[in-house]
């Protein structure tokens, strides 16, 4: 269900029932956004629950953001990876400062295909860098634009053309066209 | 949508990466089928990259990981608990909030005014003899000095608690935590002439005061408050330097200007932060509640609740509409509150309550956020800061060190 306008303008008046609705709603979206980067539960809830707290703070300034959605799945993705370092650093004094990546795995081929492509596929996925993975699952899964992306990333907007450009160069080099169009190819060519 | 004619270039990858065409894909609607089923009868030679690209921006998935309901609800349930709890309330229209609710006016102003930074009339923070071997910074408290129109100044920090002088009609008295409070009374004739008293909180000091009108005032350390005893004629206006905060009392009829040299923040109505510290890069006004009109020189700006408005050196007004209202008061709530700060800022402002000497060994890029109250000795500051890996910390009497984290 979509957040519409009418429930950020009902939030930013204090009503807390429409502020319950978009809870549920972007709750479930940054629980399976935190799950592609880790899979620690506890962190993931910590961070949804700050950056929905968050939505209550800045009630009085929804409107007059243009998507106040964007604004707070960057609060989340910060808040995350703000716990992740610190646990990271808690634990492992000297372990690598690299932050985690959106995980190769959760990005996957719909497709009845070959096994030979399948696997070319999954090797492509594992090719990409974890930014490209997740611009894409922002853009195609979230339904976030590109400017909106290059908030959330913290990166500029030409960037995150350029990312999701290359990623999608290198995928589909490894897919063939749709037999249906060789079909047509073929046809046109009998035809003629 | 792009023009036809960039469309016409495209190659199949060139469509999957295009914004228009992946929400045509994805979430077809009916202005962008009507686009796309046109521009393929237009142009059937670019059949072939648009079937490739729709096939391949079908085929990308994710998997999805949901939570089950009743993690949701309990999620939920705390956040509204939270909300609801002392200090989350919701004002209501009350006919009393009305009244308060006429001009609450936080205005920082980062004047960087050193009153009593001298050591030697013993204004200062002491730095505690310790009990345990560590070293360690105390916090600062309830200090402020108050100065008469005649020049008289009272400590407020010795000061026994009570009526400590009046003034005409006015009973100025001091009471527990760090207050004082201006009791007007109608009985007696008004003089003619303004009054003006002085409130100012040393370095280590914060203070909060109810002006004649019940207008509150909190001020941080280093900071001042410029005001009359009773507020006479048709305007009222206090000055003021360093950080403080209003909530000022409504009276239509008696607006309130807030001055700072040739800066200032007329109350339409409002709960406002003023901050003017000298070693901030600009002087910041948010606006809590209400509205407020904040003009320097030949420019102005009308903020709205939640908005910060930044004044430059030159005199330029920037608005922030998204200010972060918890970094923004969390002194008056006794708390430090880092939103993405870099160390200078950090320290710049554990400085003004802790007395130390600040000295940089190396670079610290990293940024820091988080929450911690103010009452504690500064190496619990630091420890906090130091977990996140970005920094170090070395203590040596008031002196401190900081380091780059690895």
């Amino acid at each position: 269900m979509p957040i519409d306008s009418t429930i950020w303008s009902r939030i930013s008046q204090n009503d807390q029932e429409a502020y319950a609705v978009m809870y549920r709603e972007y709750y479930k979206r940054f629980y399976n956004y935190g799950k592609k980067i880790i899979s620690d539960e506890n962190l993931i809830e910590d961070a949804a629950h700050e950056s929905l707290l968050l939505v209550w703070e800045k009630r009085s300034s929804l409107m007059e953001v243009k998507f106040p959605g964007t604004y707070f799945y960057s609060a989340f993705r910060n808040s995350l990876i703000t716990r992740i370092r610190q646990q990271k650093s808690a634990e492992l004094p000297d372990a690598s400062l690299e932050d985690p990546g959106f995980n190769a795995e959760q990005m996957i081929f719909e497709r009845e295909m070959g096994a030979e492509i399948k696997k070319q596929l999954e090797q492509a996925i594992l090719n990409l860098t974890p930014r490209q993975r997740e611009a894409i699952f922002l853009r195609f899964y979230e339904g976030l634009s590109f400017e909106e992306i290059a908030t959330v990333l913290n990166i500029t907007t030409k960037a995150t053309y350029k990312i999701v450009a290359r990623a999608l160069a290198g995928l589909k080099e490894i897919l063939p066209y749709p037999t249906l169009i060789l079909v047509t190819l073929f046809s046109e060519i009998l035809n003629f | 949508m792009k023009p036809n004619s960039d469309y016409l270039t495209f190659s199949a990858s060139d469509f999957a990466g295009d914004e228009a065409f992946q929400d045509w894909v994805l979430r077809p609607n009916e202005e962008n089928e009507t686009f796309w089923k046109n521009f393929t009868s237009e142009h059937p030679s670019k059949k072939v990259e648009i079937d490739g690209a729709r096939m391949l921006v079908h085929s990308i998935q994710f998997k999805k990981e949901l939570p089950t309901d009743t993690q949701v609800e309990e999620s939920l349930q705390k956040a509204l608990e939270h909300i609801n709890a002392k200090g989350h309330k919701i004002r209501r229209m009350t006919p009393l909030t009305v009244w308060w609710a006429a001009a609450a006016i936080l205005i920082i102003l980062a004047t960087g005014f050193y009153f009593l930074g001298n050591r030697d009339n013993g204004m200062d923070l002491p730095v505690v003899a310790q009990q345990n071997t560590k070293q360690d910074i105390a916090p600062g408290g309830n200090k402020a000095m108050l100065k008469l129109e005649d020049g008289t100044t009272i400590v407020l920090d010795s000061a026994n608690n009570g009526m400590l002088i009046s003034q005409g009609n006015t009973k100025v008295v001091k009471q527990d935590n760090g207050k004082l409070v201006y009791e007007s009374s109608t009985l007696t004739p008004q003089s003619t002439t303004l009054q003006y008293n002085t409130l100012s909180t040393p370095r280590g000091g914060k203070y909060q005061l109810t002006l004649s009108d019940g207008s509150k005032v909190w001020l941080n350390s280093m900071s001042s408050l410029r005001f009359p005893a009773v507020f006479i004629g048709s305007e009222r206006i206090v000055e003021v330097t360093g950080e403080v905060y209003f909530e000022v009392a409504h009276d239509a009829k008696k607006p309130f200007f807030v001055k700072y040299e040739d800066m200032v923040v007329k109350v339409l109505g409002t709960n406002f932060n003023v901050q003017t510290y000298t070693d901030a890069p600009s002087i910041e006004v948010t606006l809590l509640e209400g509205a407020i009109n904040v003009s320097k020189a030949d420019k102005e700006a009308l903020l709205s609740p939640g908005w910060q408005a930044g004044i430059g050196q030159s005199g330029t007004i920037k608005i922030n509409k998204q200010a972060n209202i918890d970094e923004v008061m969390a002194w008056k709530n006794g708390n430090f509150v880092f939103a993405r700060a870099n160390i200078q800022t950090v320290m710049r402002q554990l400085s003004r309550w802790y007395n130390m000497e600040v000295h940089y060994e190396g670079n610290v890029t990293a940024h820091f956020g988080g929450t911690i109250s103010m009452n504690v000795p500064v190496s619990k500051v630091f420890e906090m800061l130091e977990m996140t890996g970005g920094v170090k910390f070395k203590i040596t009497g008031n002196k401190v060190i900081v380091l780059p984290g690895k």
